[in-house]
């Protein structure tokens, strides 16, 4: 498992495999109501995602805030869809699962997303779905054995950006830059602007034992223009006005 | 076009992304997530290709209902509008 923080606005990550079935305790962490969505869930490996990544969310948010033991820690949805738990907001939860490992990412204030994906991941998707024409033409300079590692990079730090950003975010993959190559490990950034709005994120990007990729993101800053017209942050024009800043996760 | 022909459609891609699971059994109103497995990149992999297929481009607005096998015959028979019989 691998963690990180920071002094302010602290988050704490962590990985954990997925084998053949939960681990022996993990199903003492789900409430009720989960252990019975856990066995409506008909795939029997999307099952076993579910409960190892339910226990390893509340090991995970008793790490950041271990006065909270004995509580709850019954996790619900904001009204946009975010996970949360109903009975601390404040804190910013994120959630990935993919074939072998569970990811979680917990940030005591503000928001995060985290993403996760094997190495050995084949059938990507088109790129011309998801990449910018930025991005592709970059992709099309690289030498071919590089190429399957830096669109995985890009992959995770693009869903866990937007993840970070939350569900109203108003950026799709192909309007999403990341700025940054960091080969398998290191920092990024990924932005975009759409008529009214400026997304930037920061993102950590890490190898995981394992044969992993897991990707942290924090916004920035979202700056929200006047409706009027297009425009460009640091341009000097319009009203922008910063909407929340935060720190990203790092030692 | 049918709507039975774009669940036929949906159904054979599925089978291509997640092998190992028969579409077939899902139930059409259950998340594909759950039922087959599927993560955020076999989503887009599914999305992309029956968009292809049908020779249409679906915005990523428009994501959230191709999460159901229900969602997603009642979305694609919107977007093909009279193409639908």
């Amino acid at each position: 498992m691998s963690a990180s923080g920071g002094p302010v606005d602290m988050i704490v990550w962590r990985t954990c495999p997925i084998r053949e079935g939960p681990e022996p305790g993990d199903e003492a962490w789900l409430t009720g109501a989960e252990r019975l969505r856990a066995a409506a869930i008909g795939h029997h490996d999307a099952r076993t995602r579910f409960v190892v990544g339910r226990a390893l969310l509340r090991r995970t948010i008793l790490e950041l805030r271990p006065e909270l033991a004995g509580s709850a820690l019954s996790l619900t949805r904001s009204s946009s869809g975010r996970p949360r738990l109903r009975d601390h907001p404040e804190l910013a939860i994120s959630i990935s699962h993919t074939r072998g490992l569970a990811a979680i990412a917990v940030a005591g204030a503000g928001r995060v997303g985290i993403d996760v994906e094997p190495r050995s991941r084949v059938g990507l998707p088109p790129v011309g779905g998801w990449l910018t024409p930025g991005e592709q033409r970059r992709m099309r300079a690289l030498a071919p054995d590089r190429t399957r590692a830096w669109l995985l990079d890009r992959w995770v730090a693009k869903e866990a950006a937007i993840k970070a950003a939350g569900p109203g975010h108003p950026l799709g993959r192909r309007e999403l830059e990341v700025h940054g190559d960091t080969d398998g490990d290191g920092r990024a950034t990924v932005s975009g602007v759409t008529h009214d709005r400026y997304v930037h994120t920061d993102v950590r990007i890490e190898s995981v034992p394992g044969g992993f990729v897991v990707a942290i993101a924090t916004p920035i800053v979202t700056r929200v223009a006047s409706v009027s017209g297009r425009r460009r942050p640091g341009s000097g024009r319009g009203a922008h006005s910063v909407v929340r800043r935060s720190r990203a996760p790092g030692p | 076009v049918t709507t039975d022909d774009l669940l036929d459609l949906l159904l054979e891609v599925l089978a291509d992304i997640a092998p190992e699971s028969d579409p077939s059994e899902v139930d059409p109103a259950a998340d594909l997530r759950d039922e087959l497995d599927l993560d955020s990149m076999d989503e887009l992999n599914l999305i992309t290709q029956v968009g292809e297929r049908l020779g249409i481009d679906i915005p990523e607005r428009d994501y959230r209902p191709m999460r159901t096998l229900d969602g997603a015959v009642g979305y694609l028979a919107g977007r093909l509008g009279r193409r639908v019989g």
